[in-house]
């Protein structure tokens, strides 16, 4: 852009007369600002006369080539300056390209952390809403039990429950031949083969079973989740939800949150008898721990303690992929495709949380000396 | 019920939805908020509905303040322009839904549900479709039923976002009469919110007009059409040619045509622009007092009507006129033929700068 003559500009112009524009002044951005849009409202006559014209920048050049679209036919320049000419085709040419994101210059390290920080504080914020919203939602649920709505629980529990079964069961029963595959034969170096049974019992009851159910339901359930009340939002049912006069938390995020919490602790107890069996199998195969002895040694080494380790952090669990998904699901807004981006985030997020969470439970349980 | 809109103010950011918007609604009519995407009409309703909360201003229920009142203790009836209805339930169970849940001391017995929902079926006159799902229904019997679901809790208020915004323009045609036809029958107070004129003009007792979160008038829909109260209005309500030009003493020099203006007797050499639709403009091959010379430059027939457009003599300005299909085929306009033009009505506004509707895109402002 020119830089602004030190005299003051003289204002823009734009005068019809006889079927032509005569423009005069200067047409820059410091003068039209100043003085506003010359041009008369409606359609202009198709002949612009610039003979008189003074300065010109981007900002008035496009202002002209807009003018130019609202002439009924092809515009003829009169007296136009060559400099001016130039200006107007460079403008005509670039001004639908995609002006670049007004900050995507240069900002300075200390805007982004600003901007980020205020972002996540609105974030956080939300976050608390939510937190405190579902809080008295299922606070209420408790006092009245008789108001909670058992189809949707009862049909929470068989879809996030009872269909998760197969996969949950196969996937702790592969995981128990891993580890006792993998720790057996380190092991039985040592002719400490009977160790294994230890191994996979405490690893399976104390984590890997109650971690990996975790997940499973994190990327079932949690995801479905998300996806249901964000397709909700998106078609405005949500909004006729209220309308009608039902709070949305009482009939979509309570059941959930319900059906979850009974749920996890259920699929962690057979996600350890399927692991264990599965590191049994192994140990019978590979290890010549025949099952008798498997199960005496289990006897010894396993207390009911380390059982309620695992499956006391189940319903934990089961309340941050419920509440993430949930929560996820209320923060799609606009159309299809933030369902899906929304979809993503929540499973990221619940399993981030699941293992973040757990890892904390380590450092507490280890200083309980559990 | 009756509905007063009351200094409602509304901002996103720095930008401002509602700026003291206020509005009365008396009981029993039916209120059309008409006005381009962006002006405002979605979210005075949505505020009124209670999904939105204002910044500053009243809402009166029946002189009632309702502001602090949640959306579910407004009893409104609530259409949006999507339907919104339950994909995973039935027409039936729709409809029924806002009684189902209520809590058992204010719930209708079963027997009493089935009845009312029956009945509403019967007024949308969809009642044939009860057990089917909403994905098998077409747009218009969707629509509909979503009204009928907003009747079912007996709202004091109806409220109606684009209903037919979704819809293609036969169904939406057939569908507005109907409305109209419905709330003459049930005389709620209803508030529906439209960008499309004729639709507001057929539909509405009260037409309100809306432009960058202000109200640009409100009257019947002759009043509005006949006497636009804004240039903006003018504009916004069908097709319009506009003139510009200058107003002294009380006489107006547009384009070389003089026209008395009294109502601007105090005015003093102002810029003025000058409204006047396509249909009163009078054509004839004959020049006399208070015409303009001009040149067809393009006729076009369109069904009923067909649209000349001249090029005015004098200021080399488009002019829009329509005539009847009769009377083009007794005169047989030509393009390249000079015609006489006579405004029959013409509007004058003053000082365009202040309050001209539509400015051209305006990049620079800082």
């Amino acid at each position: 852009m020119p830089d602004a003559p030190p005299e003051p500009l003289a204002p823009p112009l734009a005068e019809c007369q006889a079927g032509r524009v005569r423009l005069a002044g200067a047409w820059t951005v410091t003068a039209l600002s100043a003085h506003g849009d010359p041009l008369p409202a409606g359609e202009l006559p198709t002949c612009f006369d610039a003979s008189a014209l003074g300065a010109l920048d981007t900002t008035g050049a496009l202002l002209l080539v807009h003018a130019e679209g609202r002439c009924a036919g092809a515009v003829a320049w009169e007296g136009l300056r060559d400099e001016h000419a130039e200006l107007l085709d460079l403008v005509r040419r670039h001004r639908h390209a995609a002006a670049p994101h007004a900050d995507a210059a240069s900002v300075g390290v200390l805007a982004l952390l600003g901007r980020d920080t205020c972002r996540r504080l609105a974030e956080a914020r939300d976050i608390l809403a939510f937190l405190g919203e579902a809080c008295v939602a299922c606070w209420r649920a408790l006092l009245l039990p008789h108001r909670l709505r058992l189809t949707p629980l009862l049909a929470n529990v068989q879809r996030a429950g009872f269909e998760a079964l197969p996969i949950v069961g196969l996937l702790s029963f592969l995981m128990g031949i891993v580890i006792a595959y993998q720790g057996g034969q380190q092991l039985r170096t040592y002719g400490a083969s009977l160790f294994v049974v230890d191994l996979v019992t405490l690893t399976m009851l104390r984590e890997m079973a109650v971690i990996l159910t975790a997940i499973i339901v994190a990327g079932r359930t949690g995801s479905a989740y998300t996806a249901q009340i964000g397709t909700m939002r998106v078609t405005e049912e949500i909004d006729a939800l209220r309308t009608i006069g039902i709070r949305p938390l009482d009939l979509l995020v309570v059941p959930k949150i319900f059906a979850l919490v009974l749920v996890l602790p259920l699929l962690t107890v057979y996600a350890d008898m399927m692991g264990v069996f599965g590191g049994m199998f192994i140990a019978d195969l590979m290890f010549g721990v025949s099952f008798t002895e498997f199960l005496q040694r289990l006897e010894q080494v396993v207390s009911l303690r380390h059982f309620l380790v695992g499956v006391g952090k189940a319903p934990v669990f089961a309340l941050l992929i419920a509440l993430v998904g949930c929560y996820q699901g209320f923060k799609v807004s606009g159309g299809a495709d933030a369902v899906g981006r929304q979809t993503t985030v929540s499973v990221v997020q619940a399993i981030f949380l699941v293992i973040v969470v757990d890892a904390a439970f380590s450092v507490l349980f280890s200083a309980l000396r559990v | 019920m009756s509905i007063e809109i009351r200094n409602i103010t509304k901002r996103f950011g720095a930008y401002t939805a509602l700026d003291e918007v206020s509005l009365d609604v008396p009981a029993g009519e039916l209120v059309a908020l008409l006005g381009p995407s962006g002006c405002g009409k979605t979210t005075l309703l949505r505020i009124v509905a209670g999904m939105e909360r204002p910044d500053a201003g009243q809402v009166l229920f029946h002189g009632e303040d309702a502001t602090d009142r949640h959306v579910r203790e407004r009893q409104v009836g609530f259409v949006f322009q999507h339907y919104a209805l339950f994909q995973h339930m039935s027409v039936f169970e729709n409809v029924a839904f806002g009684l189902r849940v209520r809590p058992r001391a204010t719930r209708p017995p079963e027997a009493e549900i089935r009845e009312r929902v029956m009945k509403l079926l019967a007024l949308v006159q969809l009642d044939w479709l009860a057990g089917r799902y909403p994905a098998q229904l077409s747009g218009g019997q969707r629509q509909r039923i979503a009204l009928a679901r907003a009747l079912a809790v007996e709202p004091r208020v109806l409220l109606l976002d684009e209903p037919f915004g979704a819809l293609d323009t036969q169904v939406r045609k057939e569908l507005r009469r109907w409305l109209r036809r419905l709330h003459d029958e049930i005389h709620v107070t209803s508030v529906f919110v439209t960008h499309d004129q004729e639709e507001a003009l057929e539909v509405a007792d009260r037409v309100v007009v809306m432009n960058r979160g202000h109200i640009e008038q409100i009257g019947t829909p002759d009043e509005v059409y006949e006497h636009p109260a804004t240039p903006f209005v003018y504009q916004f309500l069908g097709n319009v040619n506009l003139f510009h030009g200058r107003v002294h003493a009380g006489v107006a020099d547009v384009g070389g045509l003089r026209v008395p203006s009294p109502e601007h007797d105090a005015v003093e050499h102002a810029a003025a622009l000058a409204y006047v639709r396509p249909h009163d403009i009078e054509l004839s091959r004959q020049p006399g007092g208070g015409a303009l010379r001009g040149t067809v430059a393009e006729v076009r027939p369109l069904g009923p009507i067909v649209r000349l457009e001249v090029i005015a003599a004098p200021t080399g300005e488009t002019v829009e006129v329509e005539i009847t299909r009769e009377r083009y085929q007794a005169e047989t306009f030509r393009s390249g033929e000079v015609l006489y033009l006579r405004p029959r009505q013409l509007r004058v506004f003053v000082n365009p700068a202040a309050n001209a509707a539509p400015e051209p895109a305006r990049d620079f402002a800082i």
